[in-house]
């Protein structure tokens, strides 16, 4: 006894069993993808379902209507291999071996796109090659981000359509981009039935694969929450310290106080600035991998104005630094050292320090 | 006429069939308005024996470029079927094909003979 699955080809139902459905499925997606420079795929496929369709008939009797897998088999062997058809442009192009280049892909990346580029090029999930690059991150020390610095400025960068299909290995029409989506599109449907006979022969290694992002998307997710936790925490820390240096609770000792408090203020601000911004920037990019949405790109103009903020902030702190730096270094060398009162003050106020502070580093001076 | 030779030298001159295929439906074609089916069964008689897998993407590119055209015409079994006819510029190709085709043979009919 087989299960039977009931078809629409070419506006009449047929119904077909079990595996000769999967077989169909599977012989018209491939067909679909054959045929994904055709600029008439939608029509050929058309064609195609109505040929099986009439090829069905001819072996349907009033007594029999279902097509077995044994007959599913021999229709679509019948069918012939499906050639696409090309103009002599496409042919000579199609001589040409495909030169496969490695490039940065910056749609859908995290950071630089380094690893973005290479998960194309090597055509593994780019969250796989992340989570090794974090890996060898961790397992050099910080080394290998040099590495990848280095291939960040060594690299270039994929820009036109053409270098990403290089970079793929693809070949690259002009209607590539446009039927590419129309193919995902339409695998999007049929995907969905076809994994189902797929499942049992998919790769071990893709198996792996999806069980290893669905964990990265939950650690994503939670650093990105903890993240924001901690960004919150020290956003309320910092405006309450700005607050009690700019209304004078905090007691400045005489020659620290000749450094403006508003110097202070501002070098406390940009210097969070300085941490606040690729912290959010992180935080932002986890949570797109958390969703799963990787090929999204933050917006250009959100990126820009960071960039241009944190540029604004490092140069505050360099200036505010070059001020107060030698008025700090000249109370210390006529000093010699911190005065125990001094150091009451230096504490952000008085209570917290219990009148002192035991640090012998301090005393040393 | 397909014995063993005939097979071998089908995958041996694949290539050379393919590039005339285009040709050999246009001559199909050319006879009358036909059906896919009433193609293959003409073709299948010959060394240009093909499958629905090749002649659909062939037809389309075909119509693309304005060679063939096709009507649709009711049928009693089923849905209405595609009959292909030859346009114009597509008996004008046709014909230019022909005489390229004809060209080369006898081009490879004379090169290389001792003067």
């Amino acid at each position: 006894m087989n299960k039977v699955e009931q078809v629409n080809l070419s506006g009449r139902a047929y119904q077909l069993e079990e595996r000769a459905y999967e077989q169909l499925v599977h012989y018209l997606a491939s067909a679909r993808r054959k045929l994904a420079d055709d600029p008439d795929q939608e029509e050929v496929m058309r064609d195609f379902e109505q040929a099986v369709a009439e090829k069905c008939d001819a072996l349907l009797t009033e007594h029999k209507n279902v097509i077995t897998a044994d007959e599913m088999k021999q229709i679509i062997a019948s069918m012939g291999p499906v050639e696409a058809s090309e103009g002599a442009e496409e042919r000579k192009a199609a001589q040409d071996p495909v030169q496969k280049r490695l490039y940065i892909l910056q749609e859908g990346s995290m950071i630089g796109g380094v690893c973005n580029g290479l998960a194309s090029y090597l055509n593994i999930d780019v969250t796989v090659i992340r989570l090794i690059f974090v890996i060898l991150a961790f397992a050099t020390s910080g080394g290998w981000v040099l590495v990848y610095l280095l291939l960040l400025i060594v690299l270039p960068t994929a820009k036109t359509p053409e270098q990403k299909a290089e970079l793929r290995g693809e070949r690259f029409t002009a209607q590539d981009l446009i039927e590419r989506a129309k193919q995902k599109y339409s695998d999007a449907h049929v995907s969905e039935r076809v994994s189902q006979a797929a499942k049992n022969s998919e790769p071990a290694l893709a198996q792996a694969g999806r069980v290893l992002s669905k964990i990265v998307r939950v650690l994503a997710l939670s650093a990105t929450v903890f993240i924001g936790f901690l960004a919150a925490i020290s956003f309320a820390l910092v405006i309450v310290s700005v607050w009690m240096l700019i209304s004078g609770r905090v007691d400045m000792v005489d020659q620290l106080s000749t450094v403006s408090t508003w110097a202070l203020a501002g070098w406390l601000i940009s210097a969070y600035t300085l941490v606040l911004i690729p912290g959010l920037a992180v935080a932002a990019g986890l949570f797109r991998v958390g969703q799963g949405k990787t090929d999204k790109k933050m917006s250009t103009s959100w990126s820009i104005a960071a960039g241009v903020a944190w540029m604004v902030a490092f140069t505050a702190l360099i200036g505010v630094s070059v001020v107060i730096g030698p008025r700090l270094s000249e109370y210390r060398d006529t000093h010699g050292y911190i005065r125990v009162e001094d150091r009451k003050a230096l504490c952000v106020n008085a209570e917290l320090c219990d009148g002192y502070v035991p640090d012998t580093r301090i005393q040393e001076y | 006429m397909k014995g063993s030779f005939m097979n071998t030298s089908r995958e041996k001159f694949s290539q050379l069939r393919k590039g005339l295929l285009e040709l050999a439906v246009l001559k199909v074609i050319s006879a009358q308005k036909v059906y896919v089916a009433d193609i293959l069964s003409t073709l299948g008689e010959t060394e240009f024996e093909t499958a629905e897998g090749t002649l659909y993407p062939l037809l389309s590119r075909l119509r693309r470029d304005k060679y063939v055209d096709y009507e649709w015409v009711e049928s009693e079994t089923g849905p209405p079927r595609k009959y292909y006819l030859l346009t114009a510029a597509g008996r004008q190709y046709m014909h230019e094909t022909e005489t390229y085709w004809q060209t080369l043979n006898s081009t490879i009919a004379t090169v290389g003979a001792k003067q």
